[in-house]
């Protein structure tokens, strides 16, 4: 096959797309997926424009290229506990921005309902995505918080002469 | 003399933590310096959060920064200030608020170089002839709406109006193509309408520098402007080095 018939037979394609949605249609296929890009670590989706709106909308901070801004916890870094610490709830592991790999997907709405990552820009105190990580520390056999909770919680009664 | 090096990667709890280096039991033996020296620091933040101040003895050198967001830290990019006077004894105080819910992680690394071979303290003649110091400043993301101009960015910051005659230096970058900045001090304009780098990062020393060796006097304003005009909303990110004329003994 010469170029110019490979050039014909890609455009055979190509120039009907419309042709090929319709069948993929009729069969079911195709219908409810949505464009999303995926985070490598977290497996969270992130919208369509995520790429498109890079240092607009998403990722403020975080370079030049696009990278996933979802929170993951840094098990390897101990709990702080200071003299300021006044209740268990300020004791988790610090959290990081992952900046790994986003990759485009096609998926099922509904599924994509269920995992979409909370945007920074929505949430710059972390108040929302604070609750759910420490939930997810607390479950990790890696984590040490269930321990520096007890210590805190065992030292306090002590002190108040519990 | 071999430099004495303080680093640490620390869970930052919510809040305001005093001094950072006493988080670490081992490196308490080093909270006080062990010789005249220089210093330089510099630190990185897992996530947007953490505001800085670094102080060495009673004088004041990182006021209100903010760390670039990353998990590596690298020389000379990441570093805050190469250029303070540590005397024997003085103590290193690195305070961080972290103005977030959680638990964030600051890497930083702390390093005073002895100014004398044999490590011993200087007289004030000699210390009359070293290098006088930087004082550094370094913030972000500043949002900035459409069609709007932020005519003060170090607005209500310490060294707006730098207390002794220095030298300036400046950077800037911006999360997304489309703002201008101008730089003016007191009534001269320094930088007219001109573009940012759209790199969306903490500006990086020397990567990111926008303009060095402009002269301020003791107590002039400096004023850093931005202008978006991109169609959305975007953010700017800055840092000023403010070198002394003259040793402050």
């Amino acid at each position: 096959m010469n170029i110019e018939e490979l050039e014909q037979f890609v455009l055979a394609f190509t120039s009907r797309l419309d042709k090929i949605d319709g069948v993929l249609k009729k069969r079911g296929l195709g219908a409810n997926m949505i464009p999303v890009f995926r985070c490598g670590a977290s497996g969270l989706y992130f919208p369509h424009d995520y790429v498109k709106e890079w240092g607009k909308k998403y990722g403020i901070g975080l370079g030049p290229h696009p990278v996933s801004e979802t929170l993951q916890t840094e098990y390897e870094i101990p709990p702080t506990v200071t003299k300021e610490t006044q209740s268990v709830e300020e004791i988790m592991h610090p959290l990081l921005v992952c900046q790994c790999q986003v990759d485009w997907d096609l998926v099922d709405e509904s599924e994509a309902e269920t995992k979409w990552a909370i945007p920074a820009e929505g949430d710059q105190k972390m108040l929302k995505r604070v609750p759910i990580l420490r939930a997810k520390q607390l479950a990790n056999p890696r984590g040490k918080l269930r321990i520096y909770q007890a210590e805190f919680a065992r030292v306090n009664n002590v002190e108040r002469g519990f | 003399m071999n430099p004495t090096v303080i680093e640490d990667s620390v869970s930052i709890p919510a809040g305001v933590t005093e001094n950072v280096i006493t988080l670490n039991n081992s490196l308490r033996k080093f909270l006080n310096a062990a010789h005249d020296g220089k210093c330089r620091f510099a630190g990185v933040q897992s996530a947007a959060g953490l505001r800085l101040d670094l102080t060495i003895g009673s004088k004041l050198f990182i006021a209100s920064s903010e760390p670039r967001v990353g998990t590596d830290l690298s020389e000379p990019y990441d570093v805050f200030n190469d250029n303070m006077s540590a005397r024997r004894g003085d103590q290193f105080t690195l305070r961080a608020n972290n103005t977030t819910g959680g638990a964030l992680t600051l890497r930083f690394r702390l390093v005073n170089e002895a100014l004398k071979e044999d490590g011993s303290s200087l007289s004030e003649q000699e210390w009359a002839q070293v290098d006088p110091d930087d004082r550094t400043m370094q913030r972000g993301p500043v949002s900035i709406a459409d069609g709007s101009v932020d005519f003060q960015l170090l607005d209500g910051l310490i060294w707006d109006r730098p207390p002794v005659p220095c030298h300036l230096e400046a950077f800037m970058t911006a999360s997304a193509a489309g703002m201008t900045k101008t730089l003016d001090v007191e009534e001269t304009n320094i930088i007219p309408p001109s573009a940012i780098a759209p790199n969306n990062r903490i500006p990086l020393d020397p990567d990111d520098a926008v303009i060095q060796g402009v002269e301020v006097a003791d107590r002039d304003l400096i004023l850093l402007a931005v202008t978006n005009r991109s169609g959305g909303a975007l953010n700017a990110f800055w840092k000023t080095k403010l070198t002394e004329f003259a040793r402050q003994l």
